[in-house]
């Protein structure tokens, strides 16, 4: 199973690795120091996830989704906004895939089932419409040989039996459809069905992948805040010169100077954009 | 400067309370809102920022479009920065928005070229990326130093300045070395050299803010160095492959004037067959074709400065800037010095990536709230 971290990994661990210079190392007093490469770092961790998770459970697709629960926790171990930001993008973009999909696989599964209806509606119409053909004409052959064999023998038998016959007609009519109803499928309407079934295994299956998805999008946004707000500043109020620096006269002198050659620099922008001569003195800042 | 605008500078609500030299200071103002400093030094080869956060990144100066629907959906992302859009150039509209320190074509006549107008929309993204490493918490106002190359023009700076102003809330822009200067308190007769991809950057501090007569841009910085080592790998690997970026990479990873060190052995295709060079006098050679210019230069700030002063001015200068790296340059230039000038002595910063970050965010940070709020 590829596992989804080894891609990510060494990108990861750049962007967290704070530079240092090799003359500051020897000034701290180090002398040697171990190295690990960045490609083994990213192997170590890429096996040990990948072992934990087969060992865990036998089916692959549960393993899959472990490691993107796993690689998902890891990004938010390493605090990597990017990355995050970058994997959050992913989920999104495949949560609306997998929407999209869905309701295609729906509207697929809604179109199957109508056409399945439809064709054992059809049936059902045409067996019926058959066999009351038939019963009419077996039912009005026999109705003609008795009233044929009995209609002399009084004159109400012959109402008597129209009244009997309707009955008998309907009672029949009634027993076929309670029988059709359990006659098994055609050939076409099993291989509709059989479709309507597979739609409905790939909508279920779709939808666990889009649980997950949203479920890993919420455990993206679950973040301490810190993570995902960014990294607060050491001041909550706006510093300046406090006067207790050494050179305090020159340093201010110096940022009003800087201060004043901005504030040229936007009057200029402004004098410029109204046609006017600018200020010699702002290109010096 | 005006009447009107002296009083901007000088008339600011201060409470003086006594420093611990004596002297009149003033009290820290309060406000209620978080405040996140940041420092970026805005380069031709790298935009590295510093913030009050603890944060330090830095990024190649290069940004990337997805080309096509096809690349765009086979990176996923709207834009890339740094190595990574190097690295997939291929499927994208590369810009390295910068060039000898401004933006390109910001200076021109027409700034409503395309040209101008994709890479200021880089520069823009640039340091909208910059503020984005700094990690901001949303609630927090951002207060920006850009740190841009000292002769750059107003319309240069205006580019700027209107690239950072669409992601922090007020933002300055102050010279590359001074920066650096201010960063590490050396106000007094001291001289600057700032040596970015660009420009190198010479500034004269004295005390007071420097003038346009106080700086020196030359041009003769890295990018002139990969155009010399170009020049110098063609005649000495006839037949050699090789592109600006991989002359980049070797200089990054080589780059030495002064005595002969170990060979530096690099392969390039020579008709598709990978093929070993030593380049080891290439790379000296190409990285000293900055030396005499810059002593030239030093010569001329001192030569300008008051005759009681050049002695000191001479035996403190800094170097900085992402070229000091090159090994063996500090000596290189004390010697040329020594031997045009008849002294000198050249200091390297501990830090050069983060100097001019570092500078700016200092600067940043000392910047009183009021200045601030004026320029908005």
């Amino acid at each position: 199973m590829a596992n989804p971290l080894t891609s990510s990994l060494a990108r990861l661990f750049r962007d967290r690795a704070k530079p240092t210079s090799l003359r500051r190392l020897h000034k701290e007093g180090f002398r040697t120091v171990p190295v690990l490469d960045i490609a083994q770092l990213e192997e170590l961790v890429g096996h040990a996830i990948e072992k934990v998770i087969l060992e865990s459970t036998d089916d692959p697709e549960e393993g899959m989704r472990l490691a993107r629960t796993a690689q998902v926790e890891f990004l938010k171990m390493l605090g990597n906004p990017g990355a995050i930001d970058r994997t959050s993008q992913d989920l999104r973009r495949e949560q609306d895939a997998l929407e999209l999909n869905l309701q295609k696989l729906r509207d697929s599964l809604e179109s199957a089932r109508t056409d399945l209806e439809h064709q054992v509606e059809e049936r059902d119409r045409a067996a019926v419409d058959l066999f009351r053909s038939g019963l009419d004409e077996s039912v009005t052959e026999i109705w003609g040989h008795a009233l044929q064999t009995y209609g002399d023998e009084s004159p109400a038998v012959p109402a008597a039996l129209d009244h009997v016959r309707g009955s008998i007609r309907d009672s029949v009519m009634a027993l076929f459809q309670r029988i059709i109803s359990k006659v098994q499928p055609t050939r076409s309407e099993a291989h509709a069905g059989g479709r309507v079934e597979l739609l409905e295994r790939r909508v279920n299956k779709l939808t666990g992948s889009l649980d997950h998805a949203r479920q890993l999008l919420k455990r993206l946004r679950e973040r301490k805040d810190g993570e995902i707000d960014g990294i607060a500043s050491i001041y909550d109020e706006v510093q300046g010169l406090s006067g207790r620096e050494e050179n305090y006269e020159q340093r201010k002198k110096l940022l009003a100077d800087v201060f004043q050659l901005n504030l040229d620099i936007r009057k200029d922008i402004a004098a410029e954009s109204k046609g006017a001569p600018t200020t010699p003195n702002a290109s010096a800042v | 400067m005006s009447k009107k605008d002296s009083a901007l500078v000088e008339d600011k609500p201060e409470a003086p309370v006594e420093s611990k030299d004596g002297g009149k200071v003033r009290e820290t103002p309060d406000k209620p809102e978080g405040v996140l400093y940041v420092g970026i030094d805005l380069g031709t080869s790298r935009t590295s920022v510093a913030a009050s956060n603890g944060v330090r990144e830095t990024v190649a100066s290069y940004v990337g479009y997805p080309k096509d629907v096809v690349s765009r959906k086979a990176l996923k992302v709207d834009k890339l920065f740094g190595d990574e859009a190097l690295e997939k150039r291929l499927m994208l509209d590369l810009y390295r928005p910068l060039e000898r320190g401004v933006i390109k074509f910001s200076d021109t006549d027409n700034p409503d070229s395309p040209e101008a107008k994709a890479n200021s929309r880089a520069a823009a993204d640039l340091v909208r990326k910059a503020v984005a490493l700094a990690k901001p918490r949303p609630d927090e106002l951002v207060y920006a130093v850009i740190g841009c190359p000292a002769e750059g023009s107003i319309k240069n700076k205006k580019a700027i300045l209107d690239a950072a102003r669409e992601v922090v809330d007020s933002a300055m822009i102050c010279s590359e070395p001074f920066a650096v200067a201010y960063g590490l308190d050396l106000f007094f007769d001291t001289l600057v050299i700032d040596i970015g991809a660009g420009t190198t950057d010479l500034c004269r501090m004295h005390g007071t803010m420097p003038a346009p007569e106080d700086q020196i841009t030359l041009n003769t910085a890295g990018d002139h160095i990969d155009s010399v080592m170009m020049e110098n790998l063609k005649k000495a690997c006839p037949g050699a492959q090789f592109t600006v970026h991989k002359i980049r990479e070797i200089k990054e990873k080589f780059a030495y004037v002064g005595n002969q060190r170990d060979p530096i052995n690099v392969e390039f295709p020579v008709e598709g067959k990978p093929t070993n060079f030593e380049v080891s006098e290439v790379v000296k050679e190409s990285c000293r074709s900055i030396v005499p210019p810059l002593v030239d230069a030093l010569g001329k700030l001192i030569s300008t400065f008051d005759p009681d002063f050049q002695s000191k001015l001479k035996n403190n200068v800094l170097l900085g800037g992402g070229g000091s790296q090159i090994t063996g340059l500090g000596e290189a230039l004390e010697s040329e010095m020594h031997a045009i000038l008849g002294e000198g002595k050249v200091t390297t910063v501990e830090e050069p990536i983060y100097a001019g970050a570092n500078g700016a965010l200092k600067t940043a940070h000392d910047m009183p709230k009021e200045y601030w709020e004026q320029l908005r």
